[in-house]
């Protein structure tokens, strides 16, 4: 790859990131045009009902759009190069069905103790779900072949699936829209302040990866080279194993289930920009909010005045897409 | 030897059978005695046995079995012990069908709630198929994983449709799974389309059981591999049809119950159809009197309850013996 494709990508996916950003903003039942709907981004409107509208309704979207996004495509780019399986992420692997039903054990136990306080321990919950679920997945799957730990995600999906579904069908019985959010995901909380807790989770998480971004590098070559080149590779791979955990836990409490996003942002990138790691991690990142703003976008819009849950079209958008790259490879 | 432990199995299974179905009879939101469906007096505990519990009893063991005997011949077909209609899109696609027609403006009288589903199903099964074909034949691997995300998609699918017209209430049954409101009319269906599905393998057990071997040594036994797939096939999706009209979208009873039977008494197709219809009658039963007497009066999805039995099983099945799956 040529320096200048590589700068030409990052800046066109960039800039159609910003593109689909403004739309999201604009577009809806109330039609703002994008000349005020910029004003109104840099606080320069006057306007209050297009404040409102920005500010208000549709900021959040893009909030969870951008932190849903940017968490499951780092997440799938590192747990594809830990598991050297391209066709794996949080979604396959079954992590995000133990987030979801840590979330829905959660609101369950809430609904019975009045005490307990969904929005403080929703990340918690979703974290040891997610985490649970890992490594029930990786003790099936370990040193199988790498359609195996497909299989076992597959598995152990279904299973978990099965219980989030029995557990919100008997706290409400015919609320299909909550029930999605866990099963396919839907940005069910649109508060500014908790998502404004989650962004800052979400950056301090990718910081992290950044950070470690050249070591995550050395896993591309396999681990007896990266432990040649002289990193700590027991260390270093439970670190990004639990990066990669605690970004899935993240976007599942921000959008439920979304399932294969964090797959296929990552390939993109990857054909985009090559596998250069310091590239491919802003890219894949990019790649995945572009993926999301674009679902919340069919979704908000596509059937007005009714809105679908983002995870459903995320779904239809991508699992083609997983098809398309099971039946390529072999 | 062999024909008596088959018999003897067959036995128990029927023992079994009876017993799960006057428990599944007495048991509910209220207690009632099997015996009222016969004695003279006109009470509401009655009707109530007659019109409501009977005709979901009924039903439950006609699915149970329909599922099972699907599972069976998918298995067999496909060589691998991981198949099932709902793994492999062919529940979904007979959902969505339903849905479809629904929104079309089509009533879902009985007869059109099957030939919907029918429809769906087939259409589904095809395209799974045609994703899994491999200029070497059949790739297990491909099969499962290309058809369990087909069926998300198609679920997705099916979700979006009914969220966008606002007949969650009206489809509960159908995405979630449930026998609360069956009729005698459903059980008749049920009842044809199992005869149906019977007569046909039966007439065709010999070539569906060389269905185990590859496609030349079957030929040169006497069977024709293409025509009694094309068979097969059909058996298939007219069971997972049925089913799907009658009980919503079930999963994991066509996967597990043929690999206990098989468990159990390792032979044949053609052996193994009767034992394998039975268990599938007594465990559907089952957990329908789990799911509609664990936490009385709310009852439980019966997709869930046998997805959670389903995902537990094929996640031993892939902890035990997953590498004969990716040797093949």
């Amino acid at each position: 790859m040529s320096k200048r494709r590589i700068i030409g990508c990052l800046l066109g996916c960039g800039l159609l990131l910003l593109l689909l950003c403004v739309a999201l903003l604009s577009l809806g039942e109330i039609r703002l045009g994008f000349g005020a709907t910029l004003r109104s981004m840099f606080g320069r409107s006057t306007d209050q009902l297009t404040n409102l509208v920005i500010w208000d309704i549709r900021m959040p979207y893009l909030g969870a759009a951008l932190i849903t996004g940017s968490c499951l495509a780092v997440s799938g780019l590192i747990l594809q190069i830990l598991t050297g399986n391209p066709l794996v992420d949080s979604s396959i692997l079954g992590v995000n069905a133990g987030a979801s039903l840590g979330a829905v054990i959660l609101i369950g136990l809430a609904s019975r103790f009045k005490g307990l306080n969904i929005d403080q321990w929703l990340p918690l919950a979703a974290l040891i779900g997610a985490v649970l679920s890992f490594i029930v997945v990786s003790a099936i799957s370990r040193n199988g072949a790498k359609m195996k730990i497909l299989l076992g995600g597959v598995a152990l999906t279904a299973l978990l699936n099965g219980i989030i579904l029995m557990i919100e069908l008997s706290l409400n019985k015919f609320d299909f829209d909550k029930i999605l959010v866990w099963l396919s995901g839907s940005f069910w909380n649109t508060d500014r302040k908790f998502l404004l807790i989650y962004g800052v989770l979400t950056l301090m998480l990718l910081l992290v990866t950044v950070t470690v971004h050249s070591e995550l590098a050395t896993f591309v070559l396999g681990e007896p080279m990266a432990q040649s080149i002289g990193v700590n590779v027991k260390f270093m791979r439970y670190l990004l194993m639990s990066l990669a955990v605690a970004l899935a836990a993240v976007a599942v409490s921000v959008g439920g289930a979304i399932s294969i996003v964090g797959l296929m942002a990552p390939r993109i990138a990857k054909r985009l920009v090559g596998s250069q790691m310091r590239v491919l991690l802003p890219a894949s990142c990019v790649i995945g909010c572009i993926i999301m703003v674009l679902a919340t976008l069919v979704a908000n819009n596509l059937f007005l005045p009714s809105v679908l849950p983002v995870g459903l079209v995320t779904g239809v958008i991508t699992m083609p897409y997983f098809l398309y790259l099971l039946f390529k490879t072999n | 030897m062999k024909i008596a432990r088959l018999a003897r199995l067959n036995l128990l299974l029927v023992i079994l059978l009876i017993v799960v179905f006057i428990l599944n009879l007495a048991g509910g939101v209220h207690w009632y005695a099997p015996s009222l469906l016969w004695q003279s007096q006109h009470t509401l505990a009655q009707q109530i046995m007659w019109s409501i519990r009977l005709p979901r009893a009924l039903a439950a063991a006609l699915v149970g079995a329909l599922l099972a005997l699907s599972g069976q011949l998918m298995q067999t077909l496909s060589k691998n012990p991981i198949a099932d209609p709902s793994i492999l899109g062919v529940n979904a696609g007979a959902m969505l069908a339903l849905m479809l027609g629904s929104v079309a403006g089509i009533t879902l009288s009985v007869i059109n709630t099957i030939w919907l589903s029918i429809v769906g199903a087939t259409l589904a099964f095809v395209v799974v198929l045609m994703l899994a074909m491999t200029r070497q034949g059949l790739d297990p691997l491909r099969f499962i994983l290309g058809g369990t995300v087909f069926s998300g998609f198609v679920s997705c699918l099916a979700y979006a449709v009914s969220l966008l017209t606002n007949t969650t209430m009206q489809f509960r049954n159908l995405l979630v799974g449930g026998f609360s409101d069956t009729t005698f009319k459903q059980v008749i269906f049920l009842v044809v389309g199992l005869f149906v599905v019977t007569l046909m393998i039966t007439f065709n057990r010999k070539s569906l059981t060389l269905m185990v071997f590859d496609d030349a040594t079957a030929r040169s036994l006497g069977a024709r591999p293409g025509l009694t797939r094309a068979i097969g096939a059909l058996v298939i999706v007219i069971s997972a049809g049925c089913s799907v009209a009658v009980a919503g979208n079930i999963g994991f009873v066509g996967l597990g119950i043929p690999a206990i039977i098989h468990y159990l008494h390792p032979d044949s197709l053609e052996r193994n159809i009767l034992p394998n219809l039975l268990l599938g009658a007594v465990f559907m039963l089952l957990i329908d009197f789990v799911a509609k007497t664990l936490v009385a009066p709310t009852e439980l999805p019966l997709a869930a309850l046998s997805a959670i039995c389903g995902g537990a099983f094929l996640l031993i099945v892939i902890a035990r013996e997953g590498q004969v799956l990716t040797d093949e």
